[in-house]
C-alpha cells in the first residue's frame, strides 16, 4: 500500500510525529498525504478506493471534532496546500477557488476589489473554504444572504473512487440536471471531497450601522425580533444572546447615516444604540463565544418565533447558560458550563433535546468531548432524513472510503 | 392501453369521475407548453397525499410509469409522458393549509397557483419571492419541481432559496416529510436537491415556503440605448456599483418594435434595446439607488425615464409583460430559449446569437432577465414547415453550445425536461451524468417516476 | 409533429379558424380565468384543450364524435381566455365554427331549429307562446314546461328552465314603450334603442328604465323594430340563422337617423359589433355596418359618455353596490371602466369591488338550461364572492346575467338585490 501511495506524491508521510498531529480524538491515521492540486487529490482517492483504505479529509483541522466520533481510518488527506484562486471574475461577481483556501485569505483578496463574500462563520477566517462548506458552517450574515447552499454556485467534487465531477457553474441561475451541489454542501465529507468551489460575491458596502437593543424580558425580546422580521429594512445580520441583547447591522445604501438611524428607529419604534463602521472593520463579535474548546456546545434548531423561548428556558437553568443565537435562522448555540461529569452533561443534553422538541425544534450536540459523544447521538435527525441519508451514503460511497462516525446515523 | 383491472383499481382509489381514459381525453394530456408530445395511458385526478400514495403504490406494483402534472405550463416537456403510463394530476390539491406569520412559513398544497399564494400573502404584507412569468397559472408544486426563477430572483434568489420543507410521496410508496418550520434540518440537504428534480424523484404533497415581508416601495426606470452592447454593459455596471436592483429586464429592438406595433406602449422604436430596472425596499432607500442608477445609465449614453406613480409604472412594464404575447402573434410556433451566461458575457453572447440566427435564418427577438444573465431569445416559426423547424432546432442547439462555451448553462429556469436532454452532454461528462443517475436510482430504482426526463437514457 | 399536408388539405373549417388553432402555443394561460376549467380542472374544458381538439380533428387523430361534441359544446363562450391569451386567439370564433360543423355533419336538434328558424324569426309567434307560458306559470300550471314539452324538449332541463325564470312579465317592453311618449321636454339629441330579446320578453323593467334615463338626459328614444341580434344562434353554431338576422337587422339599420344606437344588453352590443364578419367585404352592407357600429354604444358606455348630463339625488340613504362584469362587456368589448365609473358617480352608491368580477356567472344565454350542473357550479363560486362583498345591490348590464344571478340569490340565499345599471341610475336620478 505504502509503495503505491509514494508514487502519487512526495508529500506523503508515515512519520510518527506527523501522523500524531492528524489524530482525531486519539485516533491516528497510518499516513498523511498533503495534497497540492486536483490531480493529486484524485489519485489519492483512486488509490484508496483500490486499496480499500479509509480516508479522512483535513482542511485546517478546525472541524475534526465536530459531530460524532470519527472511526478508525488509514489515510488523512490534507487540503490546506490546495488553495489556488482559480478564477476571480470581478465583473461577474464570482470567484472560483480550490477548497484548501482559507476563508480569511479569500475575504482579503476580494476586499481589494471592493467586493465581499457575505459568509462569516464564527472563527471561520482561519478555516478552509472546503471545510466550512462541507460542515455547512455559517455566521450572522445568513439573515440576509443565506448559507452555503445559497452562496455556492458550483462545485467540483472528487468522488469516492477518485473521479472528478463538476456541478453547477458560475451563473446565478442554473437548472440543468439535478442540483447535486446541494447534496455535497453540508455532507461533512462523507460523500466526496470538495475540490473546487465557485461562490457568489457582492459589492462591498461603504458604510454599515450597527444597532443594539436590550430587552427587559423574553417577551420583549421576541416582540422586538418580530418587528425585525416583519420590517422591510435591509438588515444584513442579527445576533442575539441569552442576556436578551440583540444587535443587527444595516448598510447605509447611499443615504446619510443619521437619516438611516432616524428611519430605523421610527420604523421599529425604539430608540436604539448605534455605531457606524466601514465594511473593512466589520466583525460580528461572535468569535469569542465559539473559541473556547473546553465546554460542550449544543445547537438548538427551532422555528424562529421560539428563539426567545429557548432563552427563557436557559435563563431558568442553574447558573444560566451562555447562549448566542442567529435568531432569524431559529438557531441558538448554548455553552454548557459548570458541569464536569459526563453523566451530567449527557443528561442535560437529553433534557434540552426534550425541550427543543416541545418547541417544535431539534437539538444537535455541536461539539463535545468524546465520552459525551459516545453516550449520545449528537445529531437530532428525523427518521425520514436519516433513512434517505443512509441510502445516499451507500450509493455514493459503497465501499466506505470516507471515514465515518461524524455525521447523522454514524455516516 | 391500460388493463381493465388496473382501471378498476384506479377508479376505486380516485373515484370514477376522476379517472380519464377515453382516446379524446388521453389525446389532451399528451402535451404541455413545449413542443414535446407523448400520450399517457390513463389520467387520474388526486385530492390528497393518500390518493397519490395509493396510485404510486399501484403503479409500482404493476410496473407502470407515472408522471405528476400541475398546470402543464412546462416549457421543456416536463409534464409530457414519453413512456406513457399514469398522469397524476394535482391541480385540485390547491389549498393554502397554513400561513404562519410568526415563523414566516406558508404551508400549501402543490396545485396552488403561485399568484394565488402571492395574493393571499400580499393581504398580510408578505411576499413569496419566486415570481416566474407564468405565476398566474403555474403551480407551486411545479415551481419547486423546476426550481423556477422569475424577474425578482436577481435580488432574492431562485425557488430553492425559499423552500423550507417538503412532504412528498416517494417512489417507494411512502409519504415522507423533509424539513418544515425550521430553517435547517440535520442530515443531507434533501429539500435542496428535490428542488429542480423535475418530478422525477417523487411527487410533492405539501410545500413549506418561506415568506418575506413585502418591500415598502418600488421605483421603476426605463432606459433606452442606441447599441445592444451599451445596454448589456449597463447591466454589469449597475451591479458593480453596489446596487442590486429587484429586477433588471432587457428587450431588444425586434421585441420593442413588435410591442409598439401591437400594444399601446410608448417605447422608442429607434432604440437598439431597452432596460427596465426596478429597485425596491423601504421608501427612503429608493431615491439614492435611483439617482445612482440614473447616473450610470446616462454615462453610458442611455435616455432614462422613471415612473412617477403606479399608472406610469404599469405603462413602463406593459411592453415587457406583453412582449412574449405580441411576439407569438407573428408566427404560429414559438421556442423560448433559456440559456444563461455569466452576466459580463452578455454583450458578446448577444452579438454571437445574432450571428447564429442569421446563419440559420431564424426570426427572433430577445428578452433577458439581464441581471442574472438569463437569455430568452424568442424564436418564431411555423412547425408545419419541416425545413424551418429543423433549422430552429439546429440554431437552438448552437446557441446552447455557445452559452456553455462562455461559461454558462443550457437552461436557467425552464428545466431540461425532454427537450434539452440531448444538450446535457455539452455541460456534463459521462461521470457527472452517472452521478445524477445514481441520485435517481437511490429514490426510484425501478425508474417509474416521470421517466424519460432530465437524463439521457 | 403536425403534418403540413393535412393542414393544407383540410377544407372543412375555414383557413382563419385553422390559423387560429395553430397559433395556440399551449402556454396554458387560459386556465386560471376559464370558468369551466375552474370548476372541473379538465383539459377539454379550457381553451388550450379545445384548440387541441380541433387540431386533432384536422390532423385526423380525432373523430367528430360524442366526446368531441361534449367538449366543444360545454364552452360558455365567455371569452375570458382571450383576455389572457398571448397570441389573442378568438376561441369563441373557433367554437362557433366547430359547432356549425357539427350541425352540418350531424344535423341540428329540432328544438334549436324551431327556435332559430321559426320563433326568433317571427317575434309575434314567440310573444304569443311566452304569454301562454306566463299564464300557466302564474296560475300554478306549469305553463312553460308545457310549452317546452310541446316543442319536444324533455328531461330535467324543463324544471331547471322553469326555476330560472322567476316570472314572465304580463306585458313586454315593446308594448309598454309603444304606449307612451319617448320625447323629452328639453331635447338634446336622439337615441335609437336596440331592444334585445332578453330585455323585451324577460326584463321589460330594465328596458323601461333605460328609456327613462335616456329621456332624462335629454334624448328622444326611437325603439328600433329589430330582430334578435343573432348571438343565440351563433352560440349554437347556426351560422345560417346568424346571417339571416344580420341581413334583416342591417336593412333596418340602414334607415336609422339617430346620434347613438344603444342597447342595454351587453351581449347584443358585443355581437352587433361582430356584424362585419358576416357580410362581404367592400359591400354596401359593410358600409352600413361601419356606420352603425360607429354610433353603437353599450348602455353603460353611453351612460359614462353622457355623465355630465346626469342629475342625481343627493342626501338620503346610501347603499352598498357591487358590480358583476358581463362577459360580453368585459371580455369581448374590453369595457370595464364605464360601468364602474357610472356607479361610483352616483352619490348614494357606496361602491364595493367584487372578487373575480369578470368571471362568468354561468348564465351565458341558455347555457344554464343546457348545462345546468356545470352552470350551477360556476354560479356557486360567483355567489360566494357576492356574499363576501356584503353589498345590498349587485349591478350588472346583461339580462342573461340578471336571470342567472337572481336565480343564484334564491338558490344560495344571498341577501342582495340584482339590478341593471340603468335601473340604479334611474332610481337615483332627480
Amino acid at each position: 500500500m505504502k509503495e503505491a501511495f509514494k508514487n502519487i506524491s512526495t508529500h506523503f508521510s508515515l512519520q510518527e510525529d506527523e501522523i500524531s498531529r492528524y489524530a482525531v480524538r486519539g485516533i491516528r491515521p497510518m499516513a498523511v498525504a498533503h495534497v497540492e492540486n486536483t490531480g493529486e487529490l484524485c489519485q489519492w482517492l483512486k488509490e484508496c478506493w483500490h486499496q480499500r483504505a479509509k480516508v479522512n479529509v483535513w482542511g485546517a483541522g478546525g472541524f475534526q471534532e465536530l459531530g460524532g466520533a470519527l472511526t478508525a481510518h488509514d489515510i488523512t488527506v490534507t487540503t490546506s496546500g490546495h488553495h489556488k484562486i482559480v478564477d476571480y471574475d470581478h465583473d461577474n461577481f464570482t470567484v472560483t477557488v480550490k477548497s484548501g483556501l482559507l476563508l480569511g485569505e479569500l475575504a482579503n483578496t476580494v476586499k481589494q476589489h471592493n467586493q465581499f463574500l457575505p459568509y462569516n462563520p464564527a472563527t471561520g477566517a482561519d478555516k478552509t473554504i472546503g471545510g466550512l462548506v462541507a460542515a455547512n458552517e455559517y455566521g450572522s450574515l445568513c439573515f440576509f444572504f443565506g448559507t452555503a447552499r445559497d452562496l455556492v454556485l458550483g462545485l467540483k467534487i472528487v468522488l469516492a473512487d477518485g473521479r472528478l465531477v463538476r456541478f453547477g457553474g458560475k451563473t446565478m441561475k442554473n437548472v440543468a440536471g439535478y442540483d447535486l451541489c446541494k447534496l455535497f454542501i453540508g455532507s461533512m465529507g462523507t460523500l466526496g471531497v470538495i475540490d473546487e468551489i465557485t461562490l457568489k460575491l457582492y459589492p462591498l458596502p461603504q458604510e454599515l450601522i450597527r444597532f443594539e437593543y436590550s430587552a427587559g424580558d423574553s417577551d420583549a425580546c421576541q416582540g422586538f425580533l418580530k418587528k425585525i422580521y416583519r420590517s422591510n429594512l435591509p438588515i444584513w445580520d442579527v445576533v442575539a444572546d441569552s442576556r436578551l441583547f440583540i444587535r443587527f447591522t444595516i448598510p447605509t445604501l447611499g443615504i446619510a447615516g443619521k437619516d438611516l438611524i432616524d428611519k430605523v428607529s421610527s420604523q421599529l419604534g425604539e430608540t436604539l444604540q448605534h455605531s457606524s463602521f466601514s465594511m473593512r472593520e466589520y466583525s460580528t463579535g461572535c468569535d469569542d463565544f465559539f473559541k473556547s474548546n473546553s465546554d460542550t456546545l449544543v445547537k438548538w434548531i427551532v422555528p424562529k418565533s421560539r428563539v426567545s423561548d429557548v432563552f427563557a428556558y436557559l435563563n431558568g437553568q442553574d447558573g444560566g447558560m451562555p447562549s448566542l443565537a442567529y435568531p432569524g435562522r431559529g438557531v441558538v448555540f448554548t455553552r454548557i458550563t459548570g458541569y464536569e461529569k459526563t453523566e451530567q452533561i449527557v443528561n442535560l443534553c437529553k433534557k434540552f433535546r426534550d425541550h427543543a422538541r416541545k418547541l417544535d425544534g431539534r437539538l444537535n450536540v455541536y461539539r463535545a468531548d468524546i465520552p459525551v459523544v459516545q453516550k449520545l447521538d449528537v445529531w437530532d435527525v428525523d427518521q425520514n432524513t436519516l433513512y434517505w441519508s443512509k441510502a445516499l451514503k451507500k450509493e455514493y460511497d459503497p465501499q466506505g472510503v470516507f471515514a465515518s462516525g461524524r455525521f447523522v446515523g454514524g455516516i | 392501453m391500460v388493463p381493465k383491472n388496473l382501471l378498476k383499481k384506479l377508479v376505486k382509489i380516485c373515484g370514477r369521475e376522476n379517472v380519464l381514459y377515453s382516446p379524446t381525453d388521453l389525446y389532451l394530456y399528451e402535451y404541455d407548453a413545449s413542443m414535446e408530445r407523448g400520450k399517457p395511458d390513463v389520467v387520474v385526478f388526486v385530492t390528497s397525499a393518500q390518493d397519490i400514495q395509493n396510485v404510486v403504490r399501484l403503479a409500482v406494483a404493476e410496473n407502470i410509469p407515472y408522471t405528476p402534472r400541475g398546470s402543464a405550463t412546462n416549457l421543456a416537456g416536463g409534464s409530457v409522458t414519453p413512456k406513457g403510463g399514469i398522469v397524476i394530476e394535482t391541480a385540485r390539491m390547491n389549498r393554502i393549509l397554513e400561513i404562519d406569520e410568526e415563523n414566516g412559513v406558508a404551508v400549501v398544497e402543490p396545485g396552488l397557483y403561485n399568484l394565488q399564494l402571492q395574493n393571499e400573502l400580499a393581504s398580510r404584507g408578505f411576499v413569496f419571492a419566486p415570481d416566474p412569468a407564468s405565476q398566474k397559472v403555474s403551480t407551486l408544486g411545479g415551481n419547486v419541481g423546476m426550481n423556477a426563477g422569475g424577474p425578482h430572483c436577481l435580488k432574492y434568489g431562485v425557488t430553492v432559496n425559499h423552500v423550507l420543507g417538503l412532504e412528498m410521496v416517494l417512489p417507494d410508496g411512502e409519504i415522507a416529510r423533509f424539513g418544515g418550520y425550521t430553517q435547517e434540518t440535520p442530515g443531507y440537504d434533501i429539500v435542496g436537491f428535490m428542488n429542480g428534480s423535475e418530478g422525477t424523484l417523487g411527487i410533492f404533497t405539501k410545500l413549506f415556503l418561506k415568506m418575506m415581508p413585502a418591500p415598502g416601495g418600488v421605483e421603476t426606470l426605463l432606459a433606452d440605448f442606441d447599441g445592444i452592447e451599451q445596454a448589456a454593459g449597463a447591466v454589469s455596471a449597475i451591479i458593480a456599483a453596489g446596487i442590486v436592483p429587484a429586477t433588471l429586464e432587457y428587450m431588444d429592438q425586434t421585441c420593442i418594435k413588435t410591442v409598439v406595433a401591437s400594444l399601446n406602449v410608448d417605447y422608442p422604436t429607434s432604440a437598439a434595446a431597452v432596460l427596465i430596472i426596478e429597485v425596491d425596499g423601504p421608501q427612503w432607500s429608493l431615491a439614492p439607488q435611483v439617482t445612482a442608477i440614473e447616473k450610470i445609465l446616462k454615462k453610458l449614453g442611455a435616455r432614462v425615464r422613471s415612473a412617477r406613480d403606479n399608472t406610469e409604472r404599469d405603462a413602463l412594464w406593459a411592453g415587457r409583460r406583453g412582449a412574449l404575447g405580441a411576439m407569438t402573434r407573428l408566427k404560429p410556433s414559438v421556442v423560448v430559449f433559456d440559456g444563461t451566461v455569466p452576466r459580463n458575457k452578455l454583450p458578446l453572447v448577444l452579438v454571437q446569437i445574432d450571428d447564429i440566427a442569421r446563419e440559420y435564418g431564424l426570426f427572433y427577438g430577445t428578452l433577458l432577465h439581464a441581471g442574472d444573465g438569463n437569455i430568452h431569445p424568442i424564436i418564431l416559426y411555423d412547425e408545419r414547415d419541416e425545413e424551418e423547424t429543423q433549422r430552429v432546432h439546429e440554431g437552438c442547439d448552437r446557441i446552447m453550445q455557445l452559452c456553455v462555451n462562455e461559461g454558462g448553462t443550457i437552461t436557467g429556469e425552464h428545466g431540461v425536461g425532454i427537450e434539452k436532454i440531448p444538450a446535457m452532454k455539452y455541460l456534463f461528462g459521462e461521470d457527472e451524468l452517472e452521478v445524477m443517475k445514481q441520485l435517481k436510482d437511490v429514490f426510484d430504482p425501478q425508474g417509474l417516476c416521470n421517466p424519460g426526463k432530465v437524463l439521457p437514457a | 409533429m403536425p403534418q403540413a399536408g393535412l393542414w393544407e388539405e383540410y377544407k372543412v373549417l375555414s383557413d382563419q379558424t385553422l390559423e387560429a388553432v395553430v397559433q395556440c402555443s399551449k402556454c396554458g394561460f387560459c386556465q386560471p380565468t376559464c370558468p369551466t376549467y375552474a370548476v372541473s380542472g379538465l383539459e377539454h374544458e379550457v381553451a388550450r384543450g379545445r384548440h387541441q381538439l380541433v387540431r386533432g380533428l384536422v390532423e385526423g387523430r380525432l373523430e367528430l364524435d360524442k366526446n368531441l361534441k361534449t367538449a366543444l359544446f360545454q364552452c360558455l363562450m365567455c371569452n375570458a381566455c382571450y383576455t389572457n391569451c398571448f397570441p389573442k386567439i378568438k376561441t369563441d370564433e373557433i367554437i362557433a365554427e366547430v359547432r356549425n360543423l357539427w350541425i352540418r355533419e350531424k344535423g341540428q336538434p329540432a328544438l334549436q331549429r324551431y327556435i332559430f328558424h321559426t320563433l326568433l324569426r317571427h317575434p309575434e309567434l314567440l310573444g304569443r307562446l311566452l304569454k301562454m307560458a306566463s299564464f300557466g306559470k302564474r296560475s300554478g300550471i306549469s305553463g312553460l314546461a308545457q310549452v317546452l314539452r310541446c316543442l319536444g324538449w324533455y328531461g330535467k332541463n324543463i324544471a331547471n328552465a322553469e326555476g330560472l325564470l322567476e316570472s314572465i312579465p304580463k306585458s313586454f317592453l315593446r308594448e309598454r314603450l309603444a304606449a307612451q311618449s319617448l320625447i323629452p321636454e328639453k331635447r338634446r339629441g336622439k337615441v335609437a334603442y336596440f331592444v334585445g330579446c332578453g330585455i323585451n320578453y324577460a326584463q321589460p323593467d330594465v328596458g323601461y328604465a333605460t328609456a327613462q334615463v335616456m329621456n332624462k338626459r335629454g334624448f328622444e328614444v326611437e325603439v328600433i323594430d329589430n330582430y334578435c341580434c343573432g348571438l343565440p344562434a351563433y352560440a349554437y353554431g347556426d351560422l345560417d340563422s346568424v346571417r339571416w338576422f344580420v341581413e334583416k337587422n342591417i336593412r333596418i339599420f340602414s334607415n336609422l337617423q339617430a346620434d347613438y344606437i344603444v342597447t342595454d344588453c351587453a351581449s347584443c352590443t358585443s355581437f352587433l359589433k361582430e356584424y362585419k364578419r358576416f357580410v362581404p367585404e367592400d359591400s354596401e352592407q359593410q358600409k352600413i355596418v361601419k356606420d352603425f357600429t360607429g354610433r353603437l354604444r353599450d348602455m353603460t358606455t353611453w351612460l359614462y359618455e353622457t355623465e355630465d348630463l346626469a342629475e342625481y339625488k343627493t342626501g338620503g340613504n346610501t347603499q352598498t353596490v357591487t358590480l358583476h362584469d358581463p362577459c360580453h362587456l368585459s371580455h369581448y368589448l374590453q369595457e370595464k371602466v364605464a360601468p364602474r365609473e357610472v356607479l361610483k358617480n352616483i352619490p348614494a352608491v357606496v361602491y364595493k369591488e367584487l372578487a373575480e368580477s369578470d368571471f362568468c356567472c354561468g348564465g351565458a344565454g341558455s347555457y344554464n338550461i343546457a348545462h345546468y350542473d356545470v352552470s350551477m357550479k360556476i354560479l356557486k363560486r360567483k355567489m360566494a364572492h357576492v356574499k363576501n362583498t356584503g353589498a345590498q345591490v349587485l349591478a350588472t348590464a346583461c339580462p342573461a346575467c340578471i336571470i342567472q344571478i337572481s336565480y343564484g340569490v334564491r338558490k344560495f340565499n344571498a341577501p342582495v338585490r340584482i339590478k341593471h345599471v340603468s335601473e340604479l341610475v334611474l332610481e337615483n336620478s332627480e
